[in-house]
């Protein structure tokens, strides 16, 4: 499902198609997420590193021992949601390495602005790039997945214009 | 509820305790499947068995307490292996014929969690110096004591029935 660039960091710019993570427009919360997202990913690329637990103590630490814990376990149904919808890899970047945590890769940011969208009621914008993350298949689990995610999640304060 | 069971010392010389489902309290039984499967993900991660684990802790507990409850799971078994020199040993949990049995290390996690939800001190801290290979880590008691304190908020909708039968009255 996933590939990273682990051990290929040196000085590492965003490529084409992907953003500065500083420059995505996150919240806290969001931002929050997308190191969760990658320590799952990390497990499925990479078992041996169980970095599924690290998912889990980040999202103790952020949100709370039992919000925590249901905001990280809707995070990977939506991204188990993903991985059956898409046929291809799915490129994320070392949630432990401090240089490419800082890029968002270009899958990372469809994922994120869809979950975005749904947190800001733009239920249209959010199948738009669910589509292109899924490449053209279902995406009706993949958004249930991320409404139910949004729901435990603190609110936006900010409304948020998402260049596409 | 205290369970008569589980002492690590009776285990039989092949490591395995025949497991009378009756003799467990109903938490005990809850726990099982979720401890095995999260030794299953700790020890073999290929397994991803910490989703079962989690799936299973929802269908007792609910999804806000279930997944609290396996969390610290993970953490106490997390703190228990990484003081060990040698892995916890456990029944498959897939396998139909074995999940009806306990190894002696099964039967000393749940006595340490029935005794530390009982205030029995004594019976904890040898379950606690049986896991560990005789250390007293902080850590291990500090998840333990943790997870007892939720596991002890309530009991389990299985559990039998304390309160008083309501009677319609003519």
């Amino acid at each position: 499902m996933s590939k990273t660039n682990l051990g290929r960091c040196e000085n590492r710019e965003p490529q084409v198609r992907e953003i500065s993570r500083n420059a995505a427009g996150f919240d806290v919360a969001e931002d929050t997420l997308l190191t969760i997202a990658r320590s799952f990913f990390q497990s499925y690329a990479i078992p041996e590193s169980q970095s599924w637990m690290s998912g889990y103590d980040i999202a103790e630490a952020a949100f709370g021992a039992e919000t925590g814990s249901m905001i990280a376990t809707r995070m990977f149904s939506a991204l188990r949601a993903v991985r059956h919808s898409r046929r291809s890899v799915f490129c994320f970047n070392s949630p432990t390495c401090q240089c490419c945590a800082q890029v968002v890769t270009e899958h990372e940011r469809r994922l994120m602005q869809a979950l975005q969208s749904i947190r800001c009621n733009q239920m249209g914008r959010a199948q738009a790039e669910l589509m292109m993350l899924c490449e053209g298949n279902s995406v009706s689990q993949v958004i249930g997945a991320l409404v139910q995610l949004s729901m435990v999640l603190p609110p936006r304060l900010e409304q948020v214009e998402i260049d596409a | 509820m205290p369970d008569t069971i589980l002492d690590p010392h009776s285990a039989l010389p092949d490591g395995l305790v025949h497991c009378d489902t009756a003799t467990l309290c109903p938490v005990s039984k809850a726990m099982l499947p979720v401890i095995r499967h999260f030794l299953n993900a700790l020890l073999k991660p290929k397994t991803m068995g910490w989703r079962i684990a989690q799936t299973a802790a929802i269908g007792t507990w609910g999804e806000a307490r279930g997944l609290a409850i396996a969390y610290d799971t993970q953490k106490f078994l997390s703190a228990v292996l990484m003081c060990r020199s040698l892995p916890l040993d456990f029944n498959d949990p897939l396998d139909l014929g074995l999940r009806v049995q306990l190894k002696g290390d099964e039967v000393a996690i749940l006595g340490l969690l029935s005794a530390m939800r009982a205030d029995e001190t004594v019976r904890a801290r040898a379950r606690v110096l049986y896991l560990t290979q005789g250390q007293m880590r902080a850590a291990v008691v500090q998840s333990a004591l943790k997870l007892a304190k939720r596991l002890d908020f309530d009991t389990l909708g299985a559990g039998p029935c304390t309160r008083p039968v309501l009677r319609v009255v003519k």
